[in-house]
């Protein structure tokens, strides 16, 4: 039988995690070509977060603070993002996609051009009750 | 005894792609783009791609 996570248990483990993200600094966020764990490898684009990257969680959603943009991406197609924290350390990896394309990140165009501009919103993290 | 089945945390996140002279790049028909997106845009830009 799966478990039921109150609020309390699903901001700590929100929390938890997030929190890694300020270890050693500011963290980042890779968007890749491909997936890779490794911070310069198949980089597309590298969005920097605030020092302390996200809030306190409410209800089991953490959602982040200010994230400074790339204003000079390297380029190519966006498929796969990494987080990293300000040690360097790999966090987590997911999806990109296009709008409505389901992706953990949603970006108006996954074709990125040399010296573009990347800017994030509304970035949350949500830890489900069950 | 069953193991408990952890609960998987979600990331969303949406980000706006603008070229090297600050035009906004979308992929498909703007009117499509997640409200998000639509609010990162200025009304002079969203006039411009006819996004209502």
């Amino acid at each position: 039988m799966a478990i039921t996570l109150q609020d309390t248990a699903r901001n700590a483990a929100a929390d938890g995690i997030v929190d890694l993200i300020d270890v050693g600094g500011a963290g980042t966020i890779s968007l890749k070509s491909s997936a890779s764990l490794v911070a310069a490898t198949n980089e597309v684009a590298t969005l920097t977060f605030s020092a302390t990257a996200f809030g306190a969680a409410a209800a089991g959603v953490a959602t982040a603070a200010a994230i400074t943009s790339d204003t000079s991406a390297t380029g190519g197609t966006a498929n796969n993002y990494t987080v990293f924290s300000g040690a360097g350390t790999a966090l987590w990896q997911g999806t990109v996609t296009a709008t409505s394309g389901g992706g953990d990140i949603e970006l108006s165009s996954i074709s990125i051009g040399v010296g573009d501009t990347v800017s994030m919103s509304a970035f949350t993290l949500t830890v489900p009750a069950s | 005894m069953t193991n408990p089945t952890p609960a998987k945390p979600k990331v969303k996140m949406f980000g706006l792609i603008r070229d090297k002279y600050g035009k906004p790049k979308i992929d498909g028909d703007p009117n499509d783009l997640h409200p998000e997106l639509k609010k990162m845009l200025s009304n002079e830009e969203k006039l411009e791609l006819g996004i209502e």
